[in-house]
């Protein structure tokens, strides 16, 4: 894994974390098998002498002396529990689902907290729920054909500063949000876990297990395709002046400069990743 | 998506020549407006290094087409943040409360096949 050093120092959606340092927690205690998590980890225990083991390098760790399961487990993950049902939110678009996923997620990272270095607990528990969305979706698919709610969920009439926000706002919000609707999953996914969710690049390439570059590709593309569908609503610029080939397929980071974005995690910023479903 | 996916999909090449560019921009030394394009999601993401930013700004200065093109974007990108779901007050007890059974060892979850 390489330095994901990118020159964007204020990281507000630069890569904020080495997620592939965050290990899936181990869940002994779960009925069902869990191939994706570590057998081999000890059982946690939660008791007043949190162990950290002698592979975790102590000035790396956050873990204060003196610190419990509990102490960590209020410190570092309660104050993610809000990101969680978000994120949980747009991977099940269903709020049932999403409130059992962060249940379940919680559940596990309590489990495994003492496991846990302290470094990135957000990525550690992102890690931890897409891989129990993985396992709820291999002993629930039919449950996935439920509708989903997500529209209802994301109106932004339903935000409680909406009255006091421009009609204009509102009605190029509700044009924004119908323009994200419409979106091939693949895309949408992404601007949901970016733009609305405010992950960062690199979390957001790790809970869809797709490279950053991938990332940064659909999230352009996408972004580019709620700006045309904004023009016929009655927004936007109309057609760029002799912008070339933004949306034919070529979109993504070919630009020049980019500063190392790509973090070279399966693909820089310049990797363009063609997407066949793009129409 | 899959991991599977993400490698099914082949790379090619990204931009032709900027000298097939019909930019009405970009004097000698300056940035197109194609490039402009390419870097406009990078530069309002603050993704780029200084010196293109430096670069975009100037151009951006000079072209109000793509500085429109920026502005929309960051409208764009401002709407879809308004658009952030709270956590209903229900949900937010329900979890709090599960926190607490956690750590008070009552918490059970029924794994449903």
């Amino acid at each position: 894994m390489p330095s994901n050093g990118t020159g964007n120092p204020d990281g507000e959606r630069g890569v904020a974390a080495d997620v592939s340092l965050a290990v899936a927690p181990p869940a002994p205690h779960l009925d069902d098998a869990d191939p994706d998590l570590d057998p081999s980890a000890d059982d946690p225990t939660v008791g007043d002498d949190p162990v950290v083991g002698d592979d975790v390098p102590p000035p790396a760790s956050s873990i204060q002396e003196g610190e419990t399961g509990d102490d960590v487990f209020n410190r570092l993950v309660l104050p993610e529990v809000d990101v969680m049902w978000r994120v949980a939110l747009s991977l099940t678009r269903n709020r049932a689902d999403a409130e059992d996923l962060v249940q379940e997620s919680l559940l596990r990272a309590y489990r495994a907290i003492d496991t846990f270095d302290g470094r990135y607990p957000r990525a550690w528990l992102l890690t931890i729920l897409r891989n129990t969305e993985r396992n709820r979706h291999r002993r629930r698919r039919p449950e996935l054909l439920r509708e989903p709610e997500i529209a209802e969920e994301r109106v932004p009439a339903t935000e409680p500063d909406a009255v006091e926000r421009r009609a204009e706002d509102a009605e190029f919000d509700a044009a924004v949000t119908a323009a994200l609707e419409q979106l091939p999953e693949n895309f949408r996914s992404v601007v949901e876990l970016v733009d609305v969710d405010g992950l960062t690049y690199q979390e957001a390439a790790d809970v869809l297990e797709v490279p950053l570059g991938t990332v940064m590709s659909r999230l352009h593309r996408a972004r580019r395709r709620i700006r045309d569908m904004l023009v016929p609503a009655g927004f936007g610029p109309g057609a760029p002046h002799d912008h070339g080939p933004d949306d034919s397929g070529s979109e993504g980071g070919g630009a020049t400069g980019t500063s190392g974005a790509g973090g070279g995690r399966g693909g820089s910023a310049r990797g363009v990743v063609v997407e066949d479903e793009s129409r | 998506m899959s991991a599977k996916d993400a490698r099914d999909e082949p790379e090619i090449p990204l931009l032709p020549p900027l000298s097939e560019s019909s930019g009405i921009c970009g004097g000698p030394g300056q940035m197109s407006c194609v490039e402009a394009n390419e870097l406009i999601q990078f530069y309002v993401d603050n993704f780029i290094d200084a010196d293109a930013t430096a670069r975009i700004a100037e151009h951006l200065g000079d072209c109000p087409p793509c500085e429109l093109e920026m502005v929309v974007y960051k409208r764009i990108i401002a709407s879809l943040e308004r658009c952030r779901p709270h956590v209903p007050e229900d949900t937010a007890q329900r979890l709090q409360r599960f926190c607490e059974d956690l750590r008070a060892g009552r918490a059970q979850y029924t794994v449903e096949d």
